[in-house]
């Protein structure tokens, strides 16, 4: 079956690159837990459409569920693309209701939120390998990114021959180092931001519609 | 450790691949251990119906629950129509009747169920004990995860082996919490009253009080109280009366008094701690580390089709297909 899979997706995913420039391409953004992915989707949605796509929080495993946008027109410096834009919850190797409970939460609800966040994951790696015609990788750029969910991530993106742009998040924090986003991923493209602040989107929207079209 | 599916019955091997693209079945989604040795009755004795049962795929010799649940539908096959039609009683004297149709699996525990009125029958008693344990969970355990399956009415809002809610309703709050006795516990006759109902004029009247009284709030704390100590004290003696069974358990609810406690082993029962090392052993895309507690390899997740298997509270777990994640299904 998984044979089949795969060569029924390799097969659609090459027709869809033939066929279909106008078909909007669908963007899965991804990056371990609390990167500030769904504030950068956010921020994107509401830039091109005026809608949001999902609640953000300083929380771990706020978003469980994929979310999408769809048809969100981006046009920067005369380059335009039309993509879906799909928010994925956070991967990582290991989730513990323990983490949540540090933010007030009742054990039964910390507990949920585990399963949640581990089921969400496991969605995540499901649209990775079916979903999404490229991938905008969101690192937190205070933190170390050479890990071993990364390192695998990245892994799998490459292995699919999907284009991929790192974005190093969170440039407004002090310990912010986009330097190192970069050397420890010299193949792919890194563009730093802060979602939050809104810092940098321009060079943001230009990747992508350079990226993706 | 073999699975089974909840919902049709459906056993499936060690590490069955063909279960996780969904039940070829029935196309469900939940399933369980499935109990090799006697004495071992998981969630099945809890909530599984007879009438979802598919006997015909099941291990008879597997739990003493399994056997009581088998014994109902033999016992209500020969009129071909369900087994809602017999009563409590009839089924308790079925179940006391020596004569009643033959089974060949050796196993103590269906035997002994069939047999039990003998009180000197140790092993009757004690599997006796160790069905309605499994039917009736005691609240001497904390409840949540690292305990074994619950008692029906706690079972997670989802499932759709729930029993109607009109068994629960009729106990009043303690007994959703406690159903206090073994024939009560796994009794399949009061689990579809409208049915019945259709068919009282086929009844007497000792079979109609029987099931249409209902239980008091003070039967059940007396009840309750009787019956507060070991769980498995429970039937030492002769099975309980059928009347009681359905109305009024407290009258003989068994003590101290009736003679040996037996506890429960737990060595009979796999924990579910041993029951997650064995899902992780055969699927280890995510291991349930402890509960709220996960490693997941993300590989595995990547390479198959099959995506989540969690293991519940009740000792369940579910395998989601990719079919129920379609773009169409996601939110937006």
């Amino acid at each position: 079956m998984g044979l089949l899979t795969d060569l029924r997706d390799s097969i659609s995913r090459v027709v869809d690159r033939l066929f279909s420039e106008s078909e909007p391409k669908r963007i899965g953004i991804y990056g371990p837990p609390n990167a500030g992915k769904t504030t950068l989707a956010n921020r994107i949605a509401r830039d091109w459409t005026g809608d949001a796509i999902g609640p953000e929080s300083h929380i771990p495993h706020e978003t469980r569920r994929a979310r999408r946008k769809e048809n969100v027109e981006i046009e920067r410096n005369g380059k335009k693309v039309t993509i879906d834009i799909v928010d994925t919850p956070g991967v990582t190797t290991k989730v513990d209701y323990k983490e949540f409970l540090e933010h007030d939460m009742e054990k039964d609800d910390a507990v949920r939120r585990s399963r949640e966040a581990t089921e969400g994951v496991a969605e995540a790696m499901h649209w990775l390998r079916e979903d999404v015609d490229g991938v905008i990788y969101v690192l937190d750029s205070t933190k170390d990114p050479i890990s071993q969910v990364n390192t695998m991530l990245i892994g799998i993106i490459e292995s699919q021959d999907l284009p991929v742009l790192i974005f190093a998040n969170k440039i407004d924090l002090e310990d912010s180092n986009v330097e190192r986003i970069a050397n420890a991923y010299p193949q792919h493209e890194t563009v730093e931001l802060s979602a939050l602040e809104g810092e940098n989107m321009d060079e943001v929207y230009a990747k992508i519609a350079e990226y993706f079209a | 450790m073999p699975h089974q599916c909840t919902t049709c019955g459906k056993v499936f091997p060690d590490g069955s691949k063909e279960m996780l693209s969904g039940c070829p079945s029935c196309g469900g989604n939940k399933f369980q251990f499935k109990p090799a040795s006697s004495g071992s009755a998981p969630a099945s004795a809890s909530d599984d119906t007879p009438s979802t049962g598919g006997a015909g795929t099941r291990d008879l010799t597997s739990s003493a629950a399994d056997a009581v649940r088998d014994r109902a539908q033999q016992q209500s096959h020969p009129d071909a129509t369900d087994e809602e039609s017999m009563t409590v009683s009839d089924w308790a004297n079925a179940n006391a009747n020596p004569d009643a149709p033959q089974r060949t699996e050796t196993g103590d525990t269906a035997d002994s169920i069939q047999n039990e009125p003998s009180p000197t029958d140790a092993a009757g008693a004690s599997d006796a004990a160790g069905a309605a344990d499994a039917g009736s969970e005691p609240e001497d355990k904390p409840r949540g995860w690292g305990e074994w399956p619950s008692a029906p009415g706690e079972s997670p809002g989802a499932d759709p082996q729930e029993p109607p809610a009109s068994r629960n309703e009729s106990r009043g709050e303690s007994a959703t919490e406690r159903p206090s006795s073994s024939a009560d516990s796994a009794s399949p006759p009061d689990r579809a009253p409208g049915k019945i109902n259709a068919r009282e004029t086929d009844e007497d009247n000792s079979q109609k009080s029987a099931r249409s009284d209902v239980v008091t709030p003070e039967e059940l704390a007396a009840a309750d109280a009787n019956r507060r100590g070991p769980a498995a004290e429970t039937p030492s003696e002769a099975p309980p009366d059928p009347d009681a069974a359905a109305g009024q358990p407290a009258e003989d609810a068994p003590t101290d008094a009736d003679g040996t406690v037996i506890e429960p082993s737990s060595d009979d029962r796999p924990n579910l701690d041993q029951l997650r090392e064995e899902l992780n052993d055969q699927f280890e895309s995510i291991k349930i580390v402890n509960p709220g507690q996960y490693e997941l390899n993300l590989m595995e997740l990547y390479d198959r089709d099959e995506y989540i298997i969690s293991l519940r509270e009740d000792g369940r777990y579910v395998i989601e297909v990719p079919d129920t994640w379609g773009p169409g299904n996601r939110e937006d």
